[in-house]
């Protein structure tokens, strides 16, 4: 590996360490999205997406496959929504199940 | 050129291009930003995640195609939803080439070149 590589997998290296650290903060903003859409906020689908398919995407990139795995269950149990309507019960349990699933595999990596 | 809203996936692809030492790389985080970045910079080669609050990708190459500074700019769409239907949906907009997410960062500058090289 040449010098300039070597520098590009340092930093890469670097950013995983940014990213676990920012998912521990992620996964605490979609549980309260989750209680949003408890209380019947339809836009917090949205904005559990979003962190969902960020997560998917880098935490792919990065070579945390399985975490991203998890990510992507959450991508597409919010891409069943209807937009502007708050899912029913079973899915919001669905939803709770693979958030705690995503939590887990954090956990495991951060172990 | 590198546009992503995603902080992370635009510094990866910054280091990752910045491998092959021929190229110079700069980003930006989309829309209108990224419009008048281009304008500034007039950079050989664009490539847009496809995914992006506001404006996507696509409807930021319509925009580009309309633009009289920047609709000879290749652009290369990156995406995860690189599915052969998407993939000829992307053709139609006349981008030289689809790379699919998540992509090898120690990698992506050959495929980028290739993509480059083939047009």
């Amino acid at each position: 590996m040449n010098e300039r590589a070597a520098a590009a997998q340092a930093r890469l290296n670097e950013l995983a360490a940014k990213f676990l650290d920012r998912t521990t903060g992620d996964i605490a903003s979609m549980r309260q999205d989750l209680g949003r859409l408890a209380a019947g906020d339809a836009a917090a689908i949205l904005d559990l997406r979003h962190l969902a398919h960020r997560m998917v995407g880098t935490g792919a990139t990065l070579g945390f496959e399985s975490l991203s795995g998890c990510a992507r269950r959450i991508e597409v149990l919010t891409e069943s929504c209807a937009p502007g309507v708050v899912p029913d019960e079973p899915l919001q349990a669905q939803l709770a199940e693979a958030l705690e699933a995503l939590a887990a595999e954090l956990q495991g990596l951060r172990s | 050129m590198y546009v992503d809203d995603d902080d992370d996936i635009r510094e990866i692809v910054e280091l990752s291009l910045g491998l092959d030492g021929s190229m110079r790389v700069s980003s930006s985080a989309g829309g209108e930003q990224a419009l008048a970045d281009m304008r500034a910079q007039c950079p050989d080669l664009v490539v847009l995640d496809v995914m992006m609050p506001g404006m996507d990708g696509p409807s930021m190459l319509k925009r580009m195609r309309d633009d009289p500074q920047l609709r000879h700019i290749p652009v290369i769409f990156m995406t995860a939803k690189a599915s052969p239907q998407e993939a000829s949906r992307f053709d139609d907009l006349s981008a030289i080439g689809v790379i699919a997410k998540p992509f090898d960062p120690m990698g992506l500058s050959a495929q980028v070149r290739a993509l480059w090289e083939a047009q």
